[in-house]
């Protein structure tokens, strides 16, 4: 295994060399995601309750209806996506394999898109926005660009 | 990669996922954290200043003789609002003899139909179904703020059997309105900025995060 491993950092060096800076950076941008998804589910579990003030809109976004899929928050869901996006990563930097950037915008697309709804949501039918959220949106569209660049990348 | 190597890149992101999590936790419950540490001031029903004092025409709930006595400025469309008044419902079953719960009128302006839900539920108490409004009211509160809020407080009238003729009446009586205004007003002057606000004989608490830590709130006033 150590040996296929080698062989294979050898023959991909120059690709690896343009790539690892866009892995580095994919991975801090969905470590920011994930931050961000796991303070959002935290409050979930915690059970804080935002208060609305006369000054500022209250937590709307984050007790609407919307905000659960079933029983489990959608924030959840980021926490697991951006944990995936970062082992992806890492598993990259394990065995510099280019197939875990081949198939990522298989995942990265759909992620912006379920986003972009979710945002569509917040703004027309909640009516509110939330930063967090928005955050979140675009931690995953930074995701979704990087991912395609990565694909050229290993398939260039 | 060294078989070391690989262990030791895998277990570093491992705790690193484990080291933000508990971060993340900890910021949480550090926004929450103060709650614990409410300070109160041990205080009797006869130190309550006369704002919080209930009033005649408080709408209230539970045993008015109460050692505890609940003040909330509340506000119908309010999110936050709709949890408290579920806590309120479960505490004033639990502890129907030992505490006085009184709702009171603080309709933000950021929410278009808080008020008019306020008119709804005092017309209802006109005709003594005022707890029984407030209920269907904040329910539904997920339906009817998305619009028709009119149209859906009328249903509500008509559930709960009201008569419409004079519903329409004390609808459009300036008592109502004045009373809804007075509320507000009385909010104001206690400082109320943000819904719901908490008024433990006669004390502003920090709200409580939870029905557990509600409970235990006002048990510590029972103690």
């Amino acid at each position: 295994m150590k040996k296929i491993g080698k062989s294979q950092e050898e023959t991909m060096t120059p690709a690896v060399n343009r790539m690892i800076y866009w892995v580095i950076a994919f991975f801090a941008v969905a470590l920011i995601g994930f931050g961000d998804s796991v303070y959002l589910t935290a409050t979930h579990y915690l059970g804080i309750m935002p208060e609305c003030s006369v000054i500022q809109g209250c937590d709307i976004v984050a007790m609407s209806d919307y905000s659960t899929i079933g029983p489990l928050p959608v924030s959840l869901f980021g926490v697991l996506f951006y944990a995936f996006m970062m082992a992806i990563s890492v598993a990259w930097f394990d065995t510099r394999k280019p197939v875990f950037f081949e198939y990522l915008p298989f995942i990265t697309v759909p992620a912006f898109l379920f986003s972009m709804w979710l945002i569509y949501v917040m703004y027309f039918v909640i009516g509110a926005l939330c930063i967090y959220c928005l955050l979140s949106a675009a931690t995953t569209t930074i995701l979704m660009l990087f991912s395609i660049k990565l694909r050229s990348l290993t398939s260039g | 990669m060294t078989m070391k190597k690989r262990v030791l890149i895998w277990s570093g992101f491992i705790v690193l996922l484990a080291i933000i999590v508990l971060v993340m936790v900890q910021m949480v419950n550090m926004d929450s954290g103060a709650l614990e540490e409410t300070i109160q001031q041990e205080s009797l029903r006869t130190e309550i200043p006369d704002l919080l004092q209930p009033r005649p025409d408080d709408r209230m709930k539970g045993n008015p003789d109460a050692a505890v006595v609940v003040v909330k400025y509340s506000d119908f469309q309010c999110p936050a609002c709709r949890f408290y008044a579920s806590f309120d419902d479960q505490l004033s079953t639990e502890l129907e003899d030992d505490v006085l719960f009184i709702y009171r009128h603080f309709p933000l302006r950021s929410f278009p139909f808080a008020r008019l839900a306020a008119q709804y539920a005092e017309a209802a108490g006109e005709q003594g179904k005022f707890w029984e409004m407030h209920d269907l009211i904040y329910i539904n509160q997920q339906y009817w703020s998305q619009g028709g809020a009119e149209d859906v407080f009328r249903q509500f009238a008509e559930m709960l059997e009201l008569d419409l003729d004079q519903l329409r009446e004390d609808l459009a009586h300036p008592v109502l309105n004045d009373r809804i205004q007075s509320d507000y007003e009385s909010g104001v002057e206690l400082g109320v900025n943000a819904v719901p606000t908490l008024f433990i004989n006669g004390n502003q608490v920090r709200n409580p995060n939870s029905l557990d830590a509600y409970r235990n709130l006002i048990n510590s006033y029972l103690d």
